[in-house]
């Protein structure tokens, strides 16, 4: 038998004895070899009534949503489908299917692994079409609003961005929002590193005034009501208790620019400037 | 049967024990039982605010820790253990982990605290953090992150929810299985954390799943037997329901979505609870399910005994942003344009903070939660006061930029009826948001969303004029969070870095704070005992309690 995964089919490496129970709905779980014979019997066998994906809907024969079916979702590794398709459901003419009682397990789990891919969020691709006016990005790029060109140049440091994010455009989108890197440092307080937090990946400087006057710079590594630490340039943490509003902490982010702009862009000027970049 | 009939009713079917760990009905129906903390929000009404001033403005600063309990549980070290796994069944859709965090409130009744997280339930003695008895069930798997929000008690029993949706009834006394009931198959990817709210001979529970678009339900049931009462489908069912056509097909109203997965609040005057909703499925891909998409994203009242719909209110038609409608629905009774009245108040993760009249559903107010400037999803509002969704914010196949990104969450908030002023922790962000999934028939979320920038938007507590919704003061540092609030004219919270933090409510300054080693997880309770105030936070797995020093 080869159903290693599926709702309720045998667990992966697991048995009666087995200490720890196994997840057998996440996808690592499924014997890819099963799911792919499945798929070629759904598509020469059940295709025809119930979509190509399974999901029936107004252009197919039949409307029934496989992966949402408890014919499905409620079958434990096969068991109970294989066993259906040998009677099928007369009253809503569906046939039966005289199939060997493996290939009704491979196209459960087959289906079961359809149900998976669409759970797996963490996993879903998007699509990558480059929908701008790379005229109107040019015009961004140089104009008023997104004064890119007072940072950068497409001949010189954004030389080859467009390869560099694989011509992808959700990833070069994302390099255009983040100034090329991840970065925090908002308005809020907390820990370095944490979202709005003082660290911001190297792109905030903190200055540090002390009461006496005195200024110290450095990378904020905690910024709250009650501490104050940075990390000066020569790698020495120096850390304050805060009384009150001393010391006084001022951020500073060379990303300050791509932080203004995200309140200002529209979804065409995003676009724009991707079509722009993607072959520079 | 009559409202007091069916309390007299239900009292009689109390199990006889009215000596320790019994909750006397009379003081679930209390305004802030100074001594007891037997609900989710501490009362009906979800304000969580006490009356305790022993602990004030004037002497915060000596507070100290009192006690602090690691809740501990495996199979092998529970004192109880149950639960429907057998070796070599598998899971569905998770399974069990040793990594957990109390997110919900603990009761505290006669001395005695109940704890609960995912499949895991303890008692201690709240005096002195000392455990009585723990409580594993052997989990066939669900979503664990959601964790269980608290328990519900009725008499001498708990009743708590598990991520594998079955409700579970403990012995309060001994934290013996009483039985478990299959509330929804996990096997369908439905999970279940809610806290069951107890009225009179009333447990009511809710089940939520997200990925494989289901339907979703609230159901009232037997404390006795955890049969089903009545229960009440979040999307119509059949043609002339409310509701019915802002769905364009069967299909989509029975995949609908809206999960009842939070605590309700109750008004025992009306005998309405208050039901909130969350999101529509499938999540970001929208074009099967054209309309308002009633009841996702919204505030429902609901007859108590007979879960008949009063009234609604849907903060977020159509949502496509995952922003479940599931924040606290707080009760609060007070003057609004000259004359008293009950009012209903959801701070939203839309991004709006709403009042209603909690009797009728009439809408009085909406105001951005947020900086304005952030709430870039809504192209207006109706004459409702409900937000008009913009089209081009749904996610779109080359992104679209939205804000204001989650600006808050479950974590309950606090009212403090002395300031007027309304507490809740808030984030701000702006995001790209993608469709990914473009079939006719879209399934699970359909889109890809989260894909940011720094926006510059703030993170923290927000005081706010329960009056105009504006912003009375910010602390900046903290975001989503429980908060507590008391007389003693105190705001309980985190402060986003290291620090539980007693806030002056009036205006924020910070009047003492306590290095925590992890963010707290849950939101502040007080409750008092033989004359002691205590301030009682969870962080991950430890309770912490707090007094004045003596």
């Amino acid at each position: 038998m080869a159903q290693r995964g599926g709702r309720g089919g045998a667990p992966a490496g697991g048995g009666p004895n087995a200490s720890r129970p196994v997840e057998i709905t996440a996808s690592r779980a499924f014997e890819m070899s099963s799911v792919d014979r499945g798929g070629k019997i759904f598509a020469e066998q059940c295709a025809s009534c119930h979509g190509a994906n399974a999901r029936g809907g107004k252009t197919t024969k039949t409307d029934v949503d496989l992966l949402r079916s408890d014919y499905v979702l409620m079958d434990h590794g096969g068991r109970e489908f294989s066993d259906f398709l040998k009677t099928g459901r007369p009253d809503k003419n569906m046939p039966k299917f005289d199939l060997p009682n493996q290939d009704g397990v491979d196209v459960a789990m087959w289906l079961h692994h359809q149900v998976t891919v669409a759970v797996e969020r963490q996993s879903y691709v998007k699509l990558n079409v480059f929908s701008g006016d790379a005229k109107a990005g040019e015009a961004f790029f140089n104009g008023s609003v997104g004064k890119c060109n007072t940072c950068h140049s497409v001949t010189g440091d954004l030389k080859g961005i467009g390869e560099k994010n694989h011509h992808d455009n959700p990833t070069l989108q994302a390099s255009i929002l983040n100034g090329g890197s991840l970065f925090g440092g908002g308005r809020g307080r907390g820990r370095g590193g944490a979202p709005g937090g003082g660290g911001g990946g190297g792109n905030v400087t903190a200055t540090v005034t002390l009461k006496n006057g005195e200024e110290v710079k450095g990378t904020p590594r905690m910024i709250t009501d009650f501490v104050v630490e940075i990390r000066t340039p020569d790698g020495e943490d120096k850390t304050w208790l805060r009384d009150g509003e001393w010391p006084k902490v001022k951020l500073t982010n060379r990303l300050q620019a791509h932080i203004d702009l995200m309140l200002k862009y529209t979804d065409a000027d995003i676009h724009n400037l991707s079509a722009y970049l993607n072959d520079k | 049967m009559n409202l007091k009939s069916l309390s007299i009713a239900a009292v009689a079917l109390l199990p006889v024990c009215l000596s320790a760990q019994f909750l006397d009905p009379k003081v679930l129906q209390k305004p802030n039982p100074v001594d007891a903390w037997p609900t989710y929000h501490g009362d009906y009404s979800g304000k969580r605010y006490s009356e305790l001033t022993q602990i004030n403005k004037s002497n915060v600063n000596t507070l100290t820790l009192a006690w602090q309990f690691k809740a501990l549980a495996t199979a092998e070290s529970a004192t109880n253990v149950g639960g429907p796994w057998k070796p070599g069944d598998p899971t569905y859709w998770g399974g069990p982990t040793d990594s957990y965090r109390i997110a919900g409130s603990p009761l505290m009744v006669d001395g005695v605290m109940y704890i609960s997280a995912m499949d895991r339930a303890w008692a201690i003695n709240a005096r002195t953090g000392e455990q009585k008895w723990s409580y594993f069930f052997k989990t066939r798997g669900g979503h664990h992150n959601n964790g269980s929000k608290g328990m519900g008690m009725y008499g001498g029993w708990l009743f708590f929810e598990t991520p594998d949706c079955y409700l579970v009834s403990l012995d309060a006394k001994t934290g013996k299985e009483r039985w478990y009931k299959e509330m929804a198959p996990v096997e369908k990817d439905y999970f279940c954390s809610t806290a069951p709210l107890v009225v009179r001979n009333h447990i009511f529970t809710g089940v939520s799943g997200d990925a494989l678009d289901n339907k979703a339900w609230l159901d009232a049931r037997d404390p006795e037997t955890g049969d089903v009462q009545w229960r009440w489908y979040t999307t119509p069912q059949k043609s002339g329901d409310p509701g019915w056509d802002t769905w364009p097909d069967e299909y989509s109203r029975q995949h609908g979505g809206a999960g009842p997965w939070q605590p309700l609040t109750y008004d025992p005057d009306l005998n309405l609870i208050y039901v909130t909703t969350g999101n529509p499925n499938p999540v970001g891909a929208s074009q099967s399910r054209k309309g308002d998409n009633l009841f996702t994203c919204s505030l429902v009242a609901l007859n108590a005994d007979t879960g008949k719909l009063v009234w609604y209110y849907q903060m977020s038609p159509h949502d496509t942003h995952d922003w479940d409608n599931t924040e606290a629905p707080v009760l609060i009774d007070a003057q609004w344009k000259g004359k008293p009245r009950k009012l209903v108040v959801e701070a939203a993760r839309n991004g709006y903070f709403f009042v209603l009249d909690r009797a009728t559903g009439e809408h009085l107010l909406t105001a951005p939660l947020v900086d304005k400037e952030f709430l870039n999803w809504n192209t207006g509002f109706n004459d409702k006061g409900q937000p008009i969704p913009n089209p081009k914010k749904e996610p779109q196949i080359d992104g679209a930029l939205v804000g204001a990104g989650n600006a808050t969450n479950w974590p309950p908030p606090s009212f403090d009826p002395q300031t007027g002023l309304f507490y809740v922790g808030t984030n701000e962000g702006m995001s790209l948001s993608y469709l990914v999934d473009t079939s006719d028939r879209p399934e699970g979320y359909g889109y890809s969303g989260g894909f940011g920038g720094n926006s510059g938007g703030r993170q923290g507590i927000r005081a706010i004029d329960l009056q105009t919704g504006k912003l009375k003061w910010m602390h900046d540092g903290g975001g989503p969070q429980g908060l507590l609030t008391t007389a003693g004219g105190l705001l309980f919270g985190f402060d986003g870095s290291n620090s539980f933090c007693a806030f002056d409510a009036q205006t924020g300054k910070i009047l003492w704070h306590t290095w925590m080693p992890v963010a707290t997880t849950n939101g502040p309770q007080t409750y008092l005992l033989d004359g002691f105030q205590f301030i009682m936070v969870a962080a991950q797995d430890t309770v912490y309690a707090y007094t004045l020093n003596r």
